[in-house]
């Protein structure tokens, strides 16, 4: 088990320096190709020719292309100071770069954001997850009845309707839809958990509801097609053949079996959702990691959104991780494989 | 529910008639047709035949494992009194396990790979005994050390994927008997496992019949298994029964032409071994269109002595002699007599 999990934490972290290379080397890269100078993704918006000479002198954009990137990443190590030639800023380790646009650290903009995301993101898995797998074993259980059938052809609705129809149907119906729906009158505004509870919790549950709603139909589909596999195993014939109750066949012995596939599958979509729910978050107006880069490449925030790049490559780097180290714990056979 | 006493010598399971079908988009499926045989208390009956001839159906109908299928059951399952084709869900359940239990062919996709072996047994005895995790757990340390597990403490909470065939089939039995069921179906619990090992099981299962009293039917291919461990013999041909006997009967003086065939089919040390062993020709019939007459009728090579072509006709009953022989087949005693192929 030791040698299994330090061969996928060599590997993780493998990965991640080959990330930042290839982020790093492509956001380098494309100014250079389309000509024009660097150091105006990098400044303020109204920046003289003398003030992008200086930016590009203090970066040291003239430098070669691996010294820059080992500036950057002792940059993360140590901090760096930087300019936009007008103003000294001091951006503290970790540093991921300074937004001239916005003054700020890019790091301090990623925190801000972060939570945001995270709490959609992990309260949506948790609906789809409840309701997705809930509804698939009872597919598989009572295959071609009519529950089988109204669940497959919601699912299918389901993986079918944007996110973005379904989120602009849910503002309309519940800040300006009929009375009886209008349960937002004053709009769904983001407010921090921290600060408000409850009020977080309201604001969260229409974009929960719309991440939730395609992700669920995309599980109850796979638990099911999983759970009818696994019901016609041997070993649950096994458990049949012990005199065990339907309950327990299906919830321990037929879902125990489920499961692997279903964290995979939660790993790595949890992971990518938490690099940015971009079209939610621009829809709901959510501060997150997603509005943040859609904002940051609008308006060509070019520190920024190498940050959030880099940000989210890590979390599905970690989420992968997760779910290699749980696949340890869940697969006995792969636990002993290695 | 009552529960019925019956002398001794009544027997344990007793099979009437019975018949499994299989709807499919070809036809029906006769899978088992109008099968009947007994086991007494104690016994290890034999059920051989060819793939497909519907004996590991036999043994899945008997323990209502398809009634999740699409299977249509009908007929008589007697098992000490009570009809298990039609009793109710919840007594079937009370049953398996505990009074009819189950050794499949393959032990390793037969256990659940993601619970260790321990849990699975525990598992088995705590659903049918109202007894603590504890309590649970010696019993089953104590099965897997009966049942030849060496270290059963520390191999409690191994995994099945860590074991060799036979001991997986070892904890398999262990799990089947760790209720003391007085039927066991051992569906070909040999038949994945090497040579040396089968014998190992057989003589397994044998020794714990001894000693727990509980009724065998093993489900084979193989008649060398049935000669080493059985005393009786179903001999099933398309779903149903054309020879039943004693053990020593059966090979000293078989009598339907399809256990001829089998017999000589047999590798045998004792036989000149210029005598090529005589494979029965053709194929099994299809069990969508079963002939009319005598199942085995297109492969027999007698059917000529009966007169008014009644092989192709008309099926054949079943006959018992009253002694606990039984056979199907037009020919008369007599015939069978002299045109049976000479055992060594």
């Amino acid at each position: 088990m030791l040698r299994y999990l330090l061969g996928r934490i060599a590997g993780a972290l493998t990965v991640v320096v080959v990330v930042s290379v290839v982020t790093f080397a492509i956001f380098q890269l494309a100014p250079r190709l389309t000509g024009a100078n660097m150091a105006f993704y990098y400044t303020g918006k109204s920046t003289s020719e003398a003030q992008a000479a200086a930016v590009a002198q203090k970066f040291g954009f003239d430098k070669p292309l691996p010294e820059q990137y080992w500036t950057f990443m002792s940059g993360i190590v140590a901090g760096r100071d930087l300019s936009d030639g007008v103003t000294e800023v001091r951006c503290p380790a970790p540093c991921l770069g300074y937004s001239f646009r916005q003054n700020r650290p890019v790091l301090e903009m990623i925190g801000e954001a972060f939570p945001v995301t995270l709490g959609l993101t992990l309260g949506a898995a948790v609906l789809w997850l409840l309701f997705g797998v809930a509804a698939g074993v009872l597919s598989a259980v009572r295959r071609g009845s009519v529950f089988d059938r109204l669940a497959t052809a919601v699912a299918l609705i389901g993986v079918s309707v944007p996110e973005f129809f379904t989120g602009m149907l849910l503002i309309y119906l519940l800040t300006s839809g009929p009375a009886w729906l209008r349960l937002y009158p004053d709009g769904i505004n983001y407010v921090p958990l921290t600060e408000d509870p409850v009020g977080w919790f309201a604001a969260m549950v229409p974009p929960w509801t719309c991440l939730a709603l395609l992700f669920a139909a995309l599980y109850a589909r796979l638990t099911r097609a999983t759970m009818l596999e696994t019901l016609s195993e041997d070993y649950v014939r096994t458990a049949w053949a012990k005199g065990l109750p339907p309950r327990t066949v299906v919830g321990r012995h037929g879902l125990r079996a489920v499961l692997p596939p279903i964290v995979t599958l939660v790993g790595l979509d949890v992971g990518a959702l938490l690099g940015g729910v971009v079209l939610v978050e621009t829809l709901f107006s959510f501060p997150g990691l997603g509005r943040l880069a859609y904002r940051a490449i609008t308006s060509q925030d070019l520190p920024v959104i190498m940050g959030v790049t880099i940000v989210g490559a890590l979390l599905i780097v970690c989420a992968n991780l997760i779910v290699d180290l749980l696949y340890g714990v869940l697969d006995p056979r792969v636990r002993n494989a290695r | 529910m009552p529960v019925e006493t019956t002398p001794p010598a009544d027997p344990l399971l007793s099979v009437r008639d019975l018949r499994v079908q299989f709807p499919t988009d070809d036809g029906l499926v006769r899978a088992v047709d109008g099968l009947s045989f007994d086991v007494a208390p104690g016994e290890i009956v034999g059920v051989v035949g060819e793939s497909g001839s519907g004996k590991s159906v036999t043994g899945q109908a008997i323990l209502g494992l398809l009634r999740r299928t699409r299977a249509r059951v009908t007929g008589e399952i007697r098992f000490d009194g009570r009809d298990l084709v039609t009793a109710p869900e919840a007594e079937l359940r009370r049953l398996r396990g505990a009074e009819l239990a189950m050794v499949f062919q393959d032990p390793l996709s037969a256990l659940h790979p993601y619970y260790t072996v321990g849990s699975q047994v525990s598992e088995a005895y705590r659903v049918h005994n109202r007894v603590s995790k504890r309590a649970a757990r010696e019993r089953a340390v104590q099965m897997l050390d009966r049942v030849g597990i060496p270290e059963p403490h520390r191999r409690y909470g191994a995994y099945p994927h860590e074991f060799s065939g036979g001991m997986r089939q070892r904890v398999m039995i262990a799990m089947a008997l760790v209720c003391t069921p007085r039927l066991l179906i051992a569906d070909e619990p040999t038949t994945a496992l090497d040579v040396t090992v089968q014998a190992q099981i057989l003589e397994l299962l044998g020794d714990l019949r001894d000693e727990f009293g509980s009724a065998v039917l093993l489900v084979t291919h193989d008649l060398g298994v049935v000669a080493e461990t059985c005393d009786s013999v179903v001999v099933m041909y398309a779903g149903q029964c054309v020879e039943q006997a004693g053990v020593e009967d059966l090979f000293a003086r078989p009598q339907a032409p399809y256990t001829w065939g089998l017999l000589g089919s047999m590798p045998r040390v004792d036989r000149d071994r210029r005598d090529r062993l005589a494979p029965i020709g053709g194929q099994p019939p299809s069990l969508l269109a079963i002939p009319p007459g005598c199942a085995f009728e297109p492969r027999c090579g007698y059917h000529e002595e009966v007169p008014e072509s009644r092989c192709v006709d008309e099926r054949p009953a079943l006959v018992h002699d009253g002694q606990g022989r039984a056979v199907r087949c037009h020919l008369t005693a007599g015939q069978r007599l002299t045109l049976r192929p000479v055992a060594p």
